[in-house]
């Protein structure tokens, strides 16, 4: 009892008396990366056959098609822009880009987040994992961080796409990526919060279920109700002159991710639009404030679940 | 012989079907998801909102028709073989000297009947929340989308339960095309109104309530023949399948 309660934190690689190991023990936080390492190997489907690579490449790719459009068409855009046959507004910029194509990254997020932690429940591994020196929220900031690097990687495609487009759009390339470079910078604080949001609701809200399929469709009907509901709360609200319905946009995971965008590249929030836009009563850092949270929130509802999980 | 005791043997299974699917956990999130349209009807009422088209639109159409019912439907339209097929008790199923088409139509009834009840209750008691301000176009709208429910219940889960018995994936693929097609494509491509078992539940709708021509883009004697064709398919195909069913793992 007192051999095995010494030995216990100096590595985790039980010796049964059948096969020794003298190697170099790397400890918990080789442990973690490596989960971490391996959960965006994962996500990607790196590793795995080529169905597994099919979904996130397929999603990535849609969701950077606007983008990449833009860039492929670059030079003549930039004709019709000059001859004022198209208008500068026109063409897509970095902070509105997710508010027009985030449908696929929430379906990215929807079949990709059960990946990392529906299987390891469903198969039975998480006691594999949890005797080692790994701990149960270690596991849940490895898979949290997997997630979220996997989906702020796909949510810096276009933000490339469009930055190389904007630059050949110009005459003088060295001019125009130093005129660029401070408008393309906020994309990436940005980019890292909304994936960072996004990935803890996934996570936290897939982990309730050891069914990938359950889990994703509990998903689905997260992000469409929260898509949906505030946006129909608040219509009603300005008829009825609630001055208290207004807050409830900043529910909406996508369109507080979108509006926060705006706060990091300082452009003002769209409040007027074919669906009544956002309520003009709030300013974008009520935004930031509200994914923040939502963040907070998600990931204490993830090491809830692992902290209480059966393993 | 054989078809009465196909016949006197479909309640039996029915029953078995109700259990297997309403003694899950997720039974109670479809009964929240079902009490969405209803908590959205209360704010109305408390608005005093008098706005039928914003009600049909924003509730009853977006939540209920577009989000609760297919939810609803590819949840218990795959679970009610997926469930037996997964658990191997399908074999207890099949064994027994019933017909197979039998077999479809009592899993059928089973799995129409949970989801017709939780959709339709859904919008009856959110219709009649919002009844007060409304009057009785608001009732009218109620029973048009209590009627997309009942012909979009049939559609979806005589689709799902099929699909069920063709891959062990069905809810994920049935939750793909109930995104893409049904949500995606079916907004973006008009054509696709046809094919589109959103559209013909909508163009029933379309008989007790008359909605703007880009909701619901086929009349009511247009989109009842076809959803009927689509279900008589799709069970035909399903009993087909069930004709020929191996069991997983069945070779050792």
């Amino acid at each position: 009892m007192s051999a095995t309660a010494r030995t216990a934190p100096a590595g985790n690689i039980y010796d049964l008396g059948y096969r020794h190991y003298e190697g170099k023990r790397h400890g918990r936080w080789y442990a973690v990366w490596s989960l971490y390492v391996e959960g965006m190997r994962g996500v990607w489907g790196f590793g795995r056959p080529m169905t597994a690579k099919a979904a996130p490449f397929i999603l990535t790719g849609l969701y950077a098609l606007p983008a990449l459009i833009q860039l492929a068409f670059s030079s003549i855009i930039s004709q019709s822009i000059a001859t004022g046959e198209a208008s500068a507004r026109d063409i897509a910029t970095y902070s509105d880009y997710f508010a027009a194509a985030s449908f696929f990254m929430v379906l990215f997020l929807v079949a990709q987040a059960p990946e990392l932690v529906c299987r390891d429940q469903r198969y039975h591994v998480l006691p594999l994992y949890f005797t080692r020196a790994l701990g149960r929220a270690d596991y849940a900031f490895a898979r949290l961080a997997a997630l979220t690097t996997a989906v702020f990687m796909a949510l810096m495609v276009p933000m490339i796409a469009l930055f190389i487009g904007d630059i050949l759009m110009k005459p003088d390339t060295l001019k125009a990526i130093g005129d660029e470079w401070p408008r393309a910078l906020p994309s990436i604080p940005a980019s890292a919060l909304g994936a960072l949001s996004l990935s803890s609701i996934a996570l936290a809200l897939s982990s309730f279920s050891p069914r990938r399929a359950y889990a994703a469709v509990g998903l689905v009907a997260y992000f469409l109700l929260m898509g949906i509901v505030p946006d129909v709360i608040f219509q009603v609200g300005r008829h009825a002159g609630w001055d208290w319905a207004d807050k409830l946009m900043t529910l909406n995971p996508t369109g507080a991710i979108s509006a926060a965008a705006d706060w990091f590249s300082g452009a003002p929030l769209v409040t007027t639009g074919r669906d009544g836009g956002l309520p003009a009563t709030l300013g974008a850092d009520a935004y930031v404030l509200a994914v923040v949270v939502s963040i907070v929130v998600f990931t204490a509802v993830l090491l809830f679940r692992y902290r209480r999980m059966p393993a | 012989m054989m078809f009465t005791r196909s016949v006197a043997a479909i309640p039996l299974i029915v029953q078995i079907t109700l259990r297997q699917l309403l003694g899950r956990r997720r039974t109670v999130l479809l009964l929240l998801l079902a009490g969405v349209p209803v908590l959205l009807a209360i704010v109305f009422r408390a608005a005093n909102d008098a706005d039928v088209a914003g009600f049909a639109t924003g509730v009853l159409d977006a939540v209920a028709v577009t989000l609760l019912l297919p939810i609803v439907a590819v949840l218990f339209g795959t679970a009610a073989f997926g469930a037996e097929i997964e658990d191997g008790t399908i074999l207890y199923l099949l064994a027994k000297p019933i017909s197979r088409w039998a077999v479809v139509a009592a899993k059928y009834l089973g799995a129409v009947g949970v989801t017709t009840l939780l959709t339709v209750a859904s919008v009856l008691v959110a219709g009649a929340i919002e009844m007060g301000p409304l009057g009785e176009e608001g009732a009218a709208a109620t029973r048009a989308f209590m009627a997309a429910m009942l012909v979009g219940s049939f559609g979806y889960v005589a689709v799902f339960l099929t699909l069920s018995l063709f891959t062990r994936r069905a809810l994920l693929i049935g939750l793909v095309y109930v995104l893409v097609w049904e949500g995606a494509l079916s907004t973006l491509l008009p054509g696709i109104a046809n094919l589109s078992i959103r559209q013909f539940s909508l163009g029933v709708a379309n008989a007790f309530w008359q909605m703007a021509p880009d909701e619901a883009r086929l009349t009511p004697s247009t989109a009842l023949p076809l959803a009927i064709i689509l279900v008589v398919v799709a069970l035909v195909l399903a009993a087909w399948k069930l004709m020929r069913f191996e069991l997983p793992g069945g070779t050792d």
